[in-house]
């Protein structure tokens, strides 16, 4: 597509394609020469994504201080004038979108056939500072959103990236709603711009991560969140929508689904057979965090048959001189490494959760050594709450962990029956849940375009969230 | 703007898996796999054709009448009374089945896998499970069935691989059993274990003719078949003839056999906890089948209303049959009803349906 020829019709293409100006980030501004006067330039960059400063220093001053004598003004003659390597002429507007979608700066003359791009990217990052050998080089979400909002652009420099800008008058602040057109659900965005107006965003400023965890009754959060941009950038581009708020470092993703609960922020950088097998590890992990304790206690307590007497004989001998009964040593464990776990997150130190797990263990292998529980629902606790660590998404950890109990009580009270018993109610539950009208099993978008299915609406399943 | 839900085949075809796999199970289920004896892999493909051959008309035509269901199909060839007609028998049937099943899942939980625990508990609990899950309705069982499957598979797929070291080839060969005549014979009792395919045609209402129904009846259909014929063929490989042919629970007898079950001595504790999931979800999805047929023959706004009439008549079923022999017994009985009631009613109102279409437009 050639260069729209009048300033109004690249007006006019740019919201268009960008759509300007209900686009976060996305800054077009007049720019006058110095002669001939009252002439206008329009001067195109994304925020964040390139150098407020350098374009200060390298577009808006030089252009202020030319003078075209013969009041011709034409592309070529402003990229003599802002003499730089770095600055082109493009003829093309797709082309000009994408130069500024990857951090250039673009200025449009009047009736000027080309753009001038000028390359000043130099983005914004902030990373984690603790790279390991396992995990790639990831940046975090800061305070600022408009870096914020940069850091998710390089990541999907797609022109149909909104970030719609919303005002929280009584805070101060802005917040955004991010969503990919033509992939998120249309009715979901709806219900998380209603939310944000509905002083959600202020809400968010106030609490933090805990206005993502905190919901209505039940076992589902309202939202999710991130502080990874590739984990934001990836949900994004899977049809999800994101709502970033000004000095909150986290990121909130709707709708709740199991996939985006089992989705890591590593995710993103894996090649495609590691990041489904690394769900498939997770979906593992929450398994074994649901059935691990509860299997042992319905095994010891009403499924001898199915242990081999010799072992069966030692498990009796280990156990003989425990003085609680099976049921009561797991509950006290998993009680025991709950309280571990809280008084972790409240010590300080980036290791403070992990060194009290630690310690935590080492306790309990004390308690085994004396006798006051088996070695058996020691090993089982400890790979229980390694299981834990594993799952990195914390609203799904705070899922699991009451879940956990139940599971246990009904493993107890009936066995593996019990145990079935739950799960299928709590698979149901879940099953029939949904976020945003979205059910949790469920895809965000792409299951609803097409008319003459099931109007999920109709059915009256239980809704979590606005 | 309404928010629409499409399923795919896949989904389509989970529901179907799940539902047959609890189906497997029951002990109705075991008469008709004695019969099969040694090629019971051969009976079981040739049920699947059988199966998928009955079913793919009935399902392509269905989808073509507006509304997309047994109901509404029975609507658009005779009327409402046909309509009620058709509920009262297929939905009847279901509401039977249920009554049945329920008697035999709870029997076999207490006897078989679970001998700890009260009858009474086995039966209110199946009750809530079942209760919940056609409260929730077609979609919510439709997405608990696919996030179910894999996990299903994985352990069915890592039992049979776990036991094909004791095989032995020359147990394959069909000739060792009791031969093609009887063989095919036969095969339409296993057919009428796809019964409750039924409720794949009674959740249609739901469906759009694009939804690719008929696919996912034959990705279901055969998939099953596969499934049971494997099991089957390395029931077989393992045992030899006519020991293999007479082994109730063959999934289970195979889950014992696990190389992990020189561990677990009796694995199929652990085995059956996938059945009672799968037991509910069955329930649940043939409950909520029948009711959506009446809510829709009657005119009631939602299913759900039915939901708990159908499941006090179900329970009251289960309740009669004095023990579990006479379930099984009434259950057997049942198969060829069934097979009727499943294909032949359905495949009754398309021919009707097509023949007035055609005498109409002739007109």
């Amino acid at each position: 597509m050639p260069i729209p020829p009048t300033l109004e019709s690249v007006r006019d293409a740019i919201a268009a394609s960008l759509h300007w100006p209900n686009n976060l980030g996305v800054e077009l501004q007049p720019v006058h020469p110095a002669e001939p006067q009252g002439v206008e330039m329009l001067l195109l960059y994304i925020q964040g994504l390139a150098d407020e400063e350098l374009i200060r220093l390298r577009v808006l001053e030089p252009v202020s201080r030319f003078s075209c004598q013969d009041g011709r003004l034409t592309p070529a003659r402003i990229r003599t004038a802002l003499h730089s390597p770095r600055v082109r002429l493009e003829g093309d507007f797709d082309a000009v979108i994408e130069g500024v979608l990857k951090g250039a700066a673009a200025l449009f003359v009047q009736g000027g056939a080309d753009a001038v791009m000028v390359e000043i990217g130099s983005p914004a990052t902030r990373t984690t500072g603790g790279v390991t050998s396992e995990q790639p080089h990831m940046d975090v979400f800061g305070t600022e959103l408009i870096d914020n909002l940069a850091l998710v652009r390089q990541r999907l420099s797609d022109p149909a990236l909104i970030a719609e800008p919303h005002s929280l008058p009584r805070q101060r602040g802005t917040a955004a709603v991010l969503f990919l057109e033509g992939r998120a659900d249309p009715e979901v965005v709806a219900q998380v711009r209603a939310w944000v107006e509905r002083r959600g965003g202020e809400e968010a400023m106030r609490r933090g991560l805990a206005a993502g965890i905190r919901g209505k009754v039940g076992l589902l959060p309202e939202r999710l969140s991130s502080k990874w941009p590739d984990h934001v950038a990836t949900m994004l581009d899977t049809g999800y929508v994101v709502v970033m708020i000004d000095r909150v470092y986290h990121a909130y993703i709707a709708p709740v689904t199991a996939t985006a609960m089992l989705a890591g922020a590593f995710d993103a950088v894996q090649i495609r057979p590691n990041s489904h097998l690394l769900r498939l590890v997770r979906f593992t992990l929450c398994v074994l965090v649901l059935i691990g304790s509860s299997s042992l206690v319905a095994l010891m307590n009403y499924h001898h048959e199915m242990i081999p007497a010799p072992f069966l004989m030692a498990l009796v001998s280990i156990r003989e001189s425990a003085p609680l009964p099976i049921l009561g040593s797991v509950l006290a464990l998993e009680a025991f490494q709950e309280m571990m776990r809280e008084a972790g997150f409240h010590l300080p130190g980036r290791f403070a959760a992990g060194a009290a797990l630690i310690a935590g263990k080492i306790l309990i292998l004390i308690l085994v050594q004396g006798g006051v529980i088996g070695a058996l629902e020691g090993a089982v606790s400890v790979g229980v709450a390694f299981a834990t660590l594993g799952l990195l998404n914390y609203e799904l950890v705070y899922m699991l962990r009451p879940l956990r109990f139940a599971m246990i009580l009904g493993a107890g009270a009936f066995g593996f029956f019990g145990m079935a018993t739950i799960l299928f109610l709590i698979s149901m539950y879940l099953a029939q849940s949904k976020s945003y009208g979205v059910p949790f099993f469920g895809e965000p978008g792409i299951h609803y375009a097409a008319p003459g299915g099931i109007s999920s609406r109709t059915q009256g399943g239980r809704t979590h969230g606005p | 703007m309404a928010r629409e839900i499409r399923y795919g085949s896949w989904s389509l075809a989970a529901a179907g898996l799940t539902v047959l796999f609890a189906q497997a199970f029951h002990p109705s289920m075991l008469g008709v796999l004695w019969a099969a004896e040694t090629a019971g892999w051969l009976a079981l493909l040739l049920a699947g054709l059988l199966a998928f051959a009955l079913f793919w008309p009935v399902a392509v035509q269905v989808a073509r009448v507006p509304g997309s269901s047994l109901i509404s199909l029975a609507r658009e060839t005779g009327g409402r009374p046909t309509a009620v007609a058709t509920a009262l028998l297929a939905g009847g049937l279901l509401v039977y089945h249920s009554g049945l099943v329920l008697r035999e899942a709870s029997e076999m939980a207490v006897t078989l896998v679970y001998p700890h625990t009260p009858q009474t508990f086995a039966m209110v609990a199946l009750v809530i499970c079942v209760l919940y899950g056609a409260l929730g309705g077609i979609d919510a069982m439709v997405l608990l069935c696919r996030s179910f499957l894999p996990v299903l598979l994985l352990v069915t797929v890592g039992i049979l691989f776990g036991t094909l070291g004791w095989g032995e080839i020359r147990y394959l060969l069909p000739l060792w059993g009791p031969g093609p005549g009887l063989l095919l014979a036969r095969t339409p009792l296993v057919v009428a274990i796809y019964s409750p395919l039924l409720f794949l045609l009674a959740g249609a209402s739901r469906l759009h003719d694009r939804q690719h129904l008929w696919r996912a009846g034959l990705v279901a259909t055969v998939g099953v078949a596969l499934l049971f014929a494997a099991v089957k063929v390395v029931l077989v490989m393992t045992f030899p003839y006519p020991l293999g042919s007479t082994i109730a629970f063959p999934l289970h007898a195979l889950a014992r056999l696990v190389i992990g079950g020189r561990f677990f001595e009796r694995i199929e504790s652990l085995w059956l906890f996938f059945w009672v999931y799968a037991t509910a979800c069955h329930l649940g999805a043939v409950l909520h089948a029948s009711a959506a047929m009446y809510a829709e023959a009657v005119g009631f706004p939602s299913h759900r209303t039915a939901v708990l009439p159908l499941l006090l008549t179900a329970g009251t079923i289960a309740l009669f049959p004095p023990d579990i022999g006479r379930a099984i017994a009434w259950h057997v009985k049942l198969a060829p009803v069934a097979l009727g009631i499943a294909f032949g009613l359905p495949f009754l109102l398309v021919v009707v349906h097509l023949i007035r279409g055609r005498v109409s437009n002739g007109g």
